[in-house]
């Protein structure tokens, strides 16, 4: 039966090759200019082994981000007006 | 209905993190954001992810940025993909896709320094 100790180092492993995957994936998303920070690539992959579709999260992603653009142009807008 | 929930969870995180809304600061925006994205990852009519369809797309960004004269990035981009070939197996092909999807014209705009 593995000790506390063992089972520790084998989760400690298993967070360590997952950071290294995330690193690896957000170095890609870098070289392809897919502008996402490491936080938002986690939840991604995560979503991903969730079974979403990957194009549809890409649609939710442009989305979002649109929204949010706009979201930021009315704030500048409001206060310019002001 | 525990898949449902996670689903919904990392949802939150996503919608929190792109569009600055919060859940306790703007429930309402928050909430509309939240079910639309739901929706839209639910119901949709793309296909699965077809993995020689991606690697295709991968070799033909590398033969492109070496036709511009990019090779360092090309080189770049085969060290990641052979290391991703090693280290994650299940998912490597649906997230690269995801990242192909993003991608925003990369030859323009990628620079190795970042």
């Amino acid at each position: 039966m593995p000790s506390e100790a063992n089972r520790k180092q084998d989760k400690e492993i298993m967070a360590a090759q997952a950071r290294q995957v995330i690193d690896v994936f957000h170095e890609i998303s870098t070289l392809l200019n897919a502008d996402l920070d490491r936080q938002t690539l986690s939840i991604c992959i995560s979503l991903i082994e969730n079974g979403v579709n990957p194009e549809a999260l890409a649609s939710v992603i442009k989305e979002l981000k649109k929204d949010a653009e706009e979201t930021q142009k009315e704030i500048l807008q409001s206060r310019g007006q002001r | 209905m525990a898949h449902i929930a996670k689903l919904g969870a990392l949802t939150d995180e996503l919608v929190a993190l792109l569009t600055s809304a919060s859940a306790d600061g703007e429930p309402a925006k928050f909430n509309a954001h939240k079910e639309s994205a739901l929706r839209a990852l639910r119901n949709h009519n793309y296909p699965r992810t077809n993995q020689f369809d991606v690697w295709n797309r991968l070799d033909g960004l590398d033969e492109k940025f070496r036709v511009y004269n990019e090779d360092q990035l090309a080189d770049a981009l085969k060290e990641r993909l052979q290391k991703i070939s090693r280290l994650e197996g299940k998912w490597s092909s649906e997230i690269l896709h995801l990242l192909l999807e993003l991608s925003d014209k990369p030859l323009a705009n990628s620079k190795l320094k970042d």
